[in-house]
């Protein structure tokens, strides 16, 4: 893919973004001028980019977009959603076909028909008036829905078709083939464009039989406009719907393409009776008309031009009438000298690019002449005077000889492009494609924010040599400790603990830099939502307003990224069970539209995110009760746990949160994959509600996964690393105080009953547990999933920051560690997965 | 030049542009009743096209092109 | 080596038009509105400008006219629009474009206005 296509795709993107997020705005402030000022140079702009390519599919939607907001902008029709709709609709479609010219670097011929639609869909927004101009087909007088594929109301006119014709291709749909009727009507200004219908028809895929039609009466012969397209195209075809999709791409609003049903051949008597007297088929095949004209004109002549003279003259008469009418104008602005300074300056070097020095000091001495009197009128004397002479005088040199200007002027008048006379092929190869490379350089990030794009493999890659050099740093105190045990040298000892103090300040500078590269800001995953909520809300037939805070709060990417899903799914819930709708809000006294917020905030090293909507709450009776039924709590939890905590069974596996089964929320699947999924990042996730108020969600996340503070275990001998995101406190509980319920193990701790469990016997490990000297049992408290139990362990070590790295090879398997870390003395410690164990 | 206009005629060749069609119409405005011979024509502009299917003047020649002539059949041809 | 300046907020059609213009062996400066191209301007003198109508902050029509003002060289300026709308060629001319082209331009048709409005003979 060239660069600029690179270029081209992500700005169409952030664009497409950009118009999205805008016309979210506008909701709220439908008459915000600045807004839609800003909306509408977006659109304008992607439509620009747009046509630098050959996608006509797409500048086709945008042109229709951009006419629409054109109209907004200009107070003729007032901003509505249904508006907001089908813009977003279109730019959903522009993002489709960006991802289409992502994977093959053009777009399918199969979406033309699309765009088609898609434009009509827009201009159907716009008064009557203003769908006649631009792209569209309704020169004829049809609306734009016409032209759509619909089945037709009427039957295509196929009493057109000579009988013999007609039999023929009556007999090709009983063998199956599949025929086409096309009705071609080309726009009344297509010749401006460069192109020839009848030669398109004529090069139609397939075709059997055609013929020209006016699209109105002719006229008188001396009322006959040359240049405007009167004639419509009725054409019979072999070909498959795809080919001719191909053939018109550039036209498909012009074209209405019907399959023929083959009843319709078989007409009766007196229809075919009122045809016109029998035509001959066209035969097939019989000529290559294709050879006959240098390129299909169907072909937008967005290439490069290889006709440098012709371009050359082009260009020369446009700027000489474009500085006679700069002269020509009569207001008297306070830069009238500065623009007159300018015509001077290119007068000046077209008379110099002619090589005509005397030309060119005359122009000099007018200018200098007209600087002072402040009167353009000699300049415009001497361009009348010496205009033939300066395009003569360019004609001349040895270059290629430039055409007659006059004979410009025989071609369309009204030109609005300079396209009429690219036909011929000049000598040289100026400007191709090929030779010309468009592609960015490094001034580029002058202009821009000064920031770079990175791979993130390459950040992983450094983060993972920081992570190592953490380690391999931790082996100094050691190196110390043998320097002085070992070998007897105190100083040296000294010295090395120095020099670790240094590279361990640098080691954690290092790791906090690499943090900040990492961090993201949470408006990563909240910008999708006002689309989300705007979009789901409008199918519920619900009013909601989304109020996003704290947009600006940084995570580690890894985190940012997981939160996605859990927050989308948490967003559905409130709109599909927690907002009421309109009417039912009304009933209980509370505003139609119900408010959805969504606020990040830091706290200390975590990042806390909040749900909360102003719903109907959550009925703790009602969950109580499903719990039970469904298992989830035994009867004395039932009348033990209080409201809060019966709201947080909404997290529990299999308890979906409204037995209605909805398209929104997902089949039955409840809140607990948003826990899991939150547990998966060492987050957790609590549930407050207030019947008939709303509901809150407080998701609390890690600030960054990188570095996890581990508190060091011992048992049976061996060392693990336990998350301090898991440990609640360390005791010390005298062996007599246990308890023994039901076969487990209890302790009382703090007027609480605490499960207890043997860390060998979690692991598999035959040994006891180990008292010390007064015959205490140590104990980790920890937390999983909201319940609180105790590890019984042998002893309890530092702890410590440290970098996991996921198993990798078959000890991946192993559920029981969530990772390793490699130790300074070179040793493994073995990180365990709380929750998976307990 | 592609339309050789004769004193009462005017022969098409080859291919016949759109710059063509100001040229053949105000000719054919001047000489109503005059003869057109398309026999080594193989493709017209729309524009021609629909110059030739207002004035109707007189096909003295057929094009060669069998395809083309078919069109040209169906579309000179005053409606039987 | 003469210098050009491309005024444009369309990062594609600034790459495209530099693209064309490097290759024909000139020193390219981009801009992405109004404002900074006038900064720009005032800072350096540019041989040619090339410069685009609807942008934020400044659009082509107030940067030209600003820089009209100026007591400086004149230097020559395409405007490209994308709009075929009647009244923007005559704004162009008002507000001190040189001549104006619909976009897109293609690349042998920028060159020869450039080379013209350079005043480089043909080569």
């Amino acid at each position: 893919m060239t660069p600029l296509l690179e270029q081209f795709l992500s700005e169409s993107r952030e664009f497409s973004q950009g118009i999205g997020e805008k016309l979210m705005q506008m909701e709220d402030a439908p008459s915000d001028q600045g807004l839609i000022n800003e909306l509408f140079r977006l659109v304008h702009t992607l439509k620009g980019n747009s046509g630098l390519f050959t996608f006509p599919e797409m500048t086709r939607v945008l042109h229709a977009g951009e006419d629409l907001l054109g109209l907004v902008r200009n107070g003729q029709i007032a901003y509505s959603r249904e508006l907001a709709d089908r813009l977003l609709d279109a730019m959903d479609f522009v993002m489709v076909l960006c991802g289409d010219i992502e994977t093959t670097e053009r777009i399918d011929a199969s979406r033309a028909q699309d765009s088609g639609r898609m434009a009509e869909s827009l201009r159907a927004l716009m008064p009557e008036a203003q769908t006649v101009q631009s792209d569209s087909a309704t020169n004829s007088g049809k609306s734009p829905k016409a032209t759509q594929d619909a089945h037709p109301a009427e039957l295509p006119p196929l009493v057109e078709v000579p009988e013999a014709m007609r039999n023929e291709a009556l007999r090709q749909c009983h063998q199956g083939e599949t025929l086409h009727w096309i009705c071609y009507t080309p726009a009344p200004d297509c010749f401006f464009q460069g192109d020839d219908p009848f030669f398109s028809a004529r090069q139609t895929p397939g075709l059997l039989w055609g013929s020209a039609k006016p699209t109105e009466p002719l006229p008188p012969l001396a009322e006959l406009d040359t240049y405007r397209c009167l004639l419509k195209f009725h054409l019979l075809t072999g070909a498959s719907r795809e080919e001719l999709d191909e053939h018109y791409r550039y036209v498909p609003d012009q074209v209405r393409i019907v399959r023929v049903d083959p009843r319709w051949l078989s007409l009766s008597e007196d229809s075919s009776a009122e045809s016109t007297q029998p035509v001959p088929a066209i035969p097939q095949g019989a000529d290559g008309v294709a050879n006959l004209l240098p390129a299909a004109p169907l072909q937008k002549t967005a290439e490069p031009s290889n006709s440098t003279a012709d371009d050359k003259a082009a260009a020369l008469e446009s700027i000489l009438s474009a500085q006679q009418q700069i002269l020509m104008l009569d207001d008297r602005p306070d830069w009238g000298v500065g623009r007159l300074k300018a015509v001077g300056s290119v007068l000046l070097n077209l008379a110099k690019a002619a090589g005509d020095q005397e030309a060119a000091s005359e122009i000099e001495a007018v200018l200098a002449e007209c600087l002072v009197t402040g009167q353009s009128s000699l300049l415009v004397l001497w361009l009348e005077a010496s205009r033939d002479h300066l395009i003569a005088s360019h004609a001349a040199p040895p270059g290629p000889p430039a055409p007659n200007p006059s004979n410009a002027a025989a071609s369309p008048s009204k030109e609005p492009k300079e396209s009429a006379s690219e036909t011929d092929a000049g000598p040289a190869k100026p400007a191709t494609d090929e030779a010309i490379k468009f592609g960015r350089r490094a001034e580029d990030n002058a202009t821009g924010p000064r920031s770079l794009k990175v791979d993130q493999a390459k950040i992983d890659r450094l983060m993972n040599l920081i992570g190592e050099l953490v380690v391999s740093k931790n082996a100094l105190p050691y190196l110390a400790q043998r320097a002085e045990a070992h070998y007897g040298v105190r100083e040296l000892s000294r010295e090395i603990k120095g020099e670790y103090s240094v590279i361990n300040r640098i080691a954690d500078e290092m790791q906090d830099a690499i943090m900040q590269v990492r961090m993201m800001a949470v408006s990563f995953v909240f910008q999708r939502f006002p689309r989300l909520v705007r979009d789901i809300s409008r199918k519920l037939g619900k009013e909601v307003q989304l109020v996003l805070e704290g947009e600006q709060t940084e995570a580690d990417k890894n985190i940012i990224e997981s939160l996605a899903d859990p927050l989308i799914h948490i967003v559905r819930n409130s709109l599909d069970h927690g907002l009421e709708t309109p009417e039912v809000r009304r009933a209980c006294g509370k505003p139609e539209i119900g408010t959805i917020t969504i606020r990040a905030a830091q706290e200390a090293d975590r990042v806390v995110i909040e749900i909360t909507d102003d719903g109907k709450g959550i009925d703790p009776a009602i969950i109580k009760r499903k719990a039970y039924e469904k298992g989830l709590i035994d009867e004395a939890a039932l009348e033990r746990i209080d409201n809060r905590e019966a709201v947080n069974l909404i997290f529990a596996a299999g308890l979906s949160t409204s037995e209605v089964v909805s398209d929104l929320s997902g089949r039955g699947v409840g809140m607990d994959v948003v826990r899991t999924a939150v547990q998966k990042i060492n987050g957790t996730v609590v549930i407050e509600s207030v019947l008939g108020k709303g509901t809150t969600i407080r998701i609390s996340l890690p600030l960054s996964m990188a570095v996890t503070q581990v508190m060091i275990v011992e048992s049976d001998g061996q060392l693990f690393g336990v998350p301090m995101d898991n440990v609640v406190e360390t005791v010390r509980v005298p062996r007599s105080d246990l308890r023994a319920i039901k076969q487990s193990l209890t302790a009382v701790l703090r007027g609480r009953i605490v499960p207890l469990k043997a860390l060998n016997t979690l692991l598999g490990i035959s040994a006891g547990p180990r008292a010390n000297s007064d015959d205490e049992l140590a104990v980790l408290l920890v937390q999983a999933g909201g319940e609180v139990l105790g590890l019984l362990v042998d002893g309890f070590k530092e702890t410590i920051g440290l970098i996991q790295k996921p198993l990798g090879g078959f000890l991946s398997g192993l559920s029981a560690y969530s990772g390793s870390a490699l130790m300074g003395d070179g040793s493994v410690l073995m990180i365990l997965n709380i929750r998976e164990i307990v | 030049m592609p339309i050789e206009f004769k004193r009462s005629s005017a022969v098409f060749r080859d291919v016949i542009s759109v710059e063509e069609a100001e040229g053949l119409l105000e000719w054919l405005q001047r000489k109503p009743g005059a003869k057109v011979d398309l026999a080594s024509c193989s493709h017209l502009h729309t524009a021609n096209l629909q110059v030739l299917m207002t004035a109707r003047p007189t096909i003295s020649g057929w094009p060669e092109n069998a395809q083309l002539r078919a069109w040209l059949e169906t579309a000179l041809n005053p409606g039987a | 080596m003469k210098h050009v300046l491309v005024v444009d907020d369309a990062a594609t059609v600034r790459m495209y038009h530099r693209g064309i213009l490097e290759f024909a062996g000139y020193m390219v400066e981009e801009a992405l509105n109004g404002i900074e191209a006038l900064e720009k301007a005032l800072e350096t003198p540019f041989d040619l400008l090339l410069v685009d109508i609807n942008m934020p902050r400044l659009d082509g029509f107030g940067f030209l006219k600003e820089l009209r003002r100026q007591p400086i060289p004149q230097p020559p300026a395409i405007m490209v629009s994308t709009e075929a709308a009647a009244g923007d060629e005559k704004s162009a001319y008002r507000a001190g474009a040189s001549c104006y082209l619909l976009k897109p331009v293609r690349p042998a048709q920028l060159l020869a206005h450039a080379r013209l409005m350079l005043g480089e003979e043909n080569k």
